[in-house]
């Protein structure tokens, strides 16, 4: 199968559509790291396999959450045209996500296949050539090589089984590995289990002993009972109660009358509630409950009334002791307004002394004034006094300061006297209230009464009330006798129903004791334990998978080295000469850590070489193991691909390099990924082929890279 | 001969071929995860067996 040509839109690093011409001989894509090259060599191999190329599965790290669509594009769409056998076809994939995507088949004639017919027609194209043949024999991955050097045994025989094409036992083991089984889980479990059923038979023991220790206090025979006793004696006990229930004029449920005395446990709890409720229906009973309400009724009348007339004769009392002291209401009322008028008198007086007063003050501010020139002299009579004014001026002390002061604390305790006498007035009114709004109670409930229990205006309701009640104290009193004899029985019937419950229990305590002393004898049992060993049995068998997984991927490891080996030796020794490696050596074991393949790479005296090569002889190693694959494997694809194959190569190992794809490429096209100068350069001039070279760069996000075409 | 032919080859019991054919076709549709799915699978089955007969018996003896 030929490659002729690919177009790329939304792939990885592709925004934009982009085509290449893959007909030549060889095609080299060159670049600088990141421009898009391995793009390219990712979107020709997943036209051909899609989704597969993705994931763990794939054994390479960097394909795990790879992403197929460029984050840019609306869209992801890749067409390889091949050539097989003369005919042309135009293969398209269309991602549509990460578990789906839309593959076709357009032929020269223009006839298109979709879906299985589609990937049908690939199967056929592909020779069931699988990725995992891909991977190790047409397709060189830059990874591998990137393993290779790493120097560590676990990276380097995962990169060599991804050479031989062998990851998919190491993917199988791990998967495996993933199911955590834990074996011993349902053996504890069944453990735990049969500790639980010896704790219960404990806990039924002591329950057992208990009951027979009761049983035995009351009296009752317990060694010999059986189910059908237990029967028999439920038969009698509902027997006693039909009769009974005729003595009292009841009717016994339906429930009731149609269980059967067979099952002990359900006629025990119907039989409980039968009695429960005979207890409550029982005439006399309600009779007495009758009495019992009118007797509260009565209670309750008497209370009131005792005390609504105890209220009335409080409040009366209060007031007339009141009126008693200070007064009647009228009689407060008159002194208050006498005091008024006491007041308003004194008052005028005041005022009449005042106005006398003031005429003397005139005088004597006249005498001693300037003008007078006659001290002595009366200025209203003109009669002549000595020491008028001094005599003026004590007889206007005397007589008007000292009245006008003693009118006015009269007139002041006149006005104290009438606040005294409201605050009395207030008290009094309070007290009348109270003692009219008592007595209004009082006739209320009086007459209700009176009404209610037909008395005239002559019964003293109190001692009326009473002698109804003890009327009623009488009548229940008569009762109670017959109630409790009735009860009694049924209580006697009661205790029958509780003591073969007792016994019933106590058969059932037994009866679990013994099935769960005899459990591990029961099929169940048997099978729990059939489980238990089945999930052991699982993990042995996992095992085993295991084992012959390892043992099969060892032996398949053997067979593909062995075919390889004197390939391998030779294309080590083209492409790299080191002084004490004549003959490379190739073993295959188990590794003793990881139960994996472990390869090691010997010299002809046997000596390990992977510790005293270079990076650049590793990666030379690496590439010897992969042309050997390539070179020997009966594959559909007629090219190769390298991506970056001169990781930490020397300038003549390069050219080494280049002398060996020139010999390759007489009998396969080449697709050289590289961004190796000095690489490009050599293959440039030392591979004789026709040549494509499509040079990379200037790639961004926005547009993908920028690619120009020579040759 | 495929890697699940070599595989079966080297497994003597049926139930151990049967076993491994499922959890072969489970890797190639879901890779370890799938494998996984198949191995708790089993697991699950076994462990739902047992609790149902736990079940069975611990209502035979009354709870």
């Amino acid at each position: 199968m030929q490659l002729k040509n690919i177009e790329i839109t939304g792939f990885r690093g592709f925004k934009e559509k982009k085509e290449f011409n893959l007909s030549a001989p060889v095609v080299i894509l060159f670049g600088e790291n990141g421009s898009g090259k391995s793009s390219l060599l990712n979107a020709i191999e997943w036209c051909f396999f899609g989704n597969k190329i993705i994931g763990k599965e794939t054994g390479i790290r960097e394909r795990i959450d790879w992403e197929v669509k460029n984050r840019n594009s609306s869209e992801c769409i890749v067409k390889v045209e091949i050539e097989e056998n003369g005919e042309n076809y135009t293969l398209e994939r269309t991602w549509v996500s990460k578990t789906k995507e839309k593959f076709s088949i357009i032929s020269s004639d223009g006839n298109v296949l979709e879906y299985d017919e589609a990937n049908k027609k690939l199967n056929a194209l592909l020779k069931y050539f699988t990725f995992k043949d891909f991977m190790s024999s047409v397709y060189q991955h830059q990874e591998v090589i990137r393993f290779m050097l790493t120097q560590e045994p676990k990276d380097r025989n995962e990169a060599i089984d991804r050479l031989l094409g062998l990851s998919e036992y190491r993917n199988i083991i791990e998967g495996i590995d993933l199911a955590k089984i834990k074996p011993d889980e349902l053996e504890q479990e069944l453990n735990s289990l049969a500790q639980q059923i010896k704790a219960k038979v404990q806990f039924w023991q002591e329950q057992i002993l208990a009951l027979e220790n009761e049983l035995s206090q009351k009296g009752i025979s317990y060694e010999k009972i059986s189910d059908s006793g237990i029967n028999r004696m439920c038969a009698e006990i509902k027997k006693e109660l039909i009769n009974f229930s005729n003595v009292l004029n009841i009717n016994l449920s339906d429930v009731f009358s149609n269980i059967s005395s067979d099952d002990a446990n359900k006629f025990i709890e119907i039989g409980k509630k039968e009695i429960t409720r005979l207890r409550s229906e029982m005439p006399d009973v309600k009779k007495q409950k009758q009495l019992y309400e009118e007797r509260m009724e009565i209670e309750k009348n008497l209370s009131d009334y005792h005390i609504l007339k105890s209220d009335c004769e409080e409040s009366r009392k209060r007031f007339k002791e009141f009126v008693e002291k200070y007064g009647s209401l009228e009689q407060l009322k008159n002194k208050k307004e006498e005091a008024g008028r006491n007041i308003e008198s004194k008052k005028q007086e005041r005022k009449n002394i005042s106005q006398l007063g003031s005429i003397i003050r005139d005088a004597l501010d006249y005498l001693k004034s300037e003008v007078v020139t006659d001290k002595n002299k009366c200025p209203v009579c003109g009669s002549k006094t000595d020491n008028l004014v001094g005599h003026l001026e004590k007889e206007y002390s005397e007589r008007f300061e000292e009245g006008l002061k003693k009118l006015d604390d009269e007139i002041k305790n006149l006005q104290e006297q009438i606040k005294d006498t409201e605050k009395l007035i207030d008290e009094a009114e309070t007290l009348k209230k109270t003692y009219d709004a008592a007595e209004k109670s009082f006739n209320k409930l009086q007459a209700t009464l009176r009404k209610k229990f037909n008395l005239t205006e002559r019964d003293d309701i109190g001692d009326c009330l009473k002698a109804k009640e003890d009327e009623i104290n009488r009548l229940e009193e008569e009762l109670k006798k017959g109630v409790e004899k009735k009860q009694a029985h049924l209580t006697e019937i009661e205790n029958k129903f509780t003591m073969v419950e007792k016994l019933s229990g106590l058969i059932g305590l037994k009866k679990k004791r013994e099935d769960a002393r005899e459990v591990e004898k029961t099929n169940e049992w048997l099978n729990l334990r059939h489980k238990a060993e089945e999930l052991k049995k699982l993990k042995d068998i996992l095992q085993n998978i295991v084992a012959q997984v390892k043992k099969t991927s060892q032996k398949d490891a053997q067979d593909k080295i062995d075919s390889i080996r004197v390939k391998v030796s030779e294309n080590f020794k083209s492409l790299t000469q080191h002084p004490q490696i004549t003959e490379l050596q190739i073993e295959v074991e188990e590794d003793k850590r990881t139960g994996g393949n472990n390869y090691s790479f010997k010299d002809n005296q046997s000596k390990y070489v992977t510790p005293i090569l270079s990076q650049g002889q590793l990666n030379s190693l690496a590439l010897s193991v992969f042309l050997s694959i390539a070179e020997t494997a009966i594959s559909p694809f007629s090219f190769l691909i390298f991506d970056d194959p001169s990781q930490s190569l020397g300038k003549e190992e390069k050219e080494k390099l280049t002398d060996l794809l020139n010999t390759i490429a007489e009998k396969k096209n080449l697709i050289i990924s590289t961004m190796d100068g000095e690489l490009f350069e050599s293959a440039e001039k030392r591979i004789k082929k026709q040549k494509t070279i499509y040079e990379f760069k200037s790639w961004n996000p926005h547009h993908g890279p920028e690619v120009i075409k020579r040759g | 001969m495929e890697t699940k032919e070599k595989i079966l080859a080297n497994l003597k019991d049926e139930h151990e071929k049967k076993l491994f054919e499922e959890i072969y076709n489970a890797f190639l549709q879901d890779g370890g995860e799938g494998i996984k799915r198949v191995v708790n699978k089993e697991i699950e089955q076994i462990k739902k067996d047992f609790e149902k007969i736990k079940k069975q018996l611990e209502n035979q003896m009354g709870g």
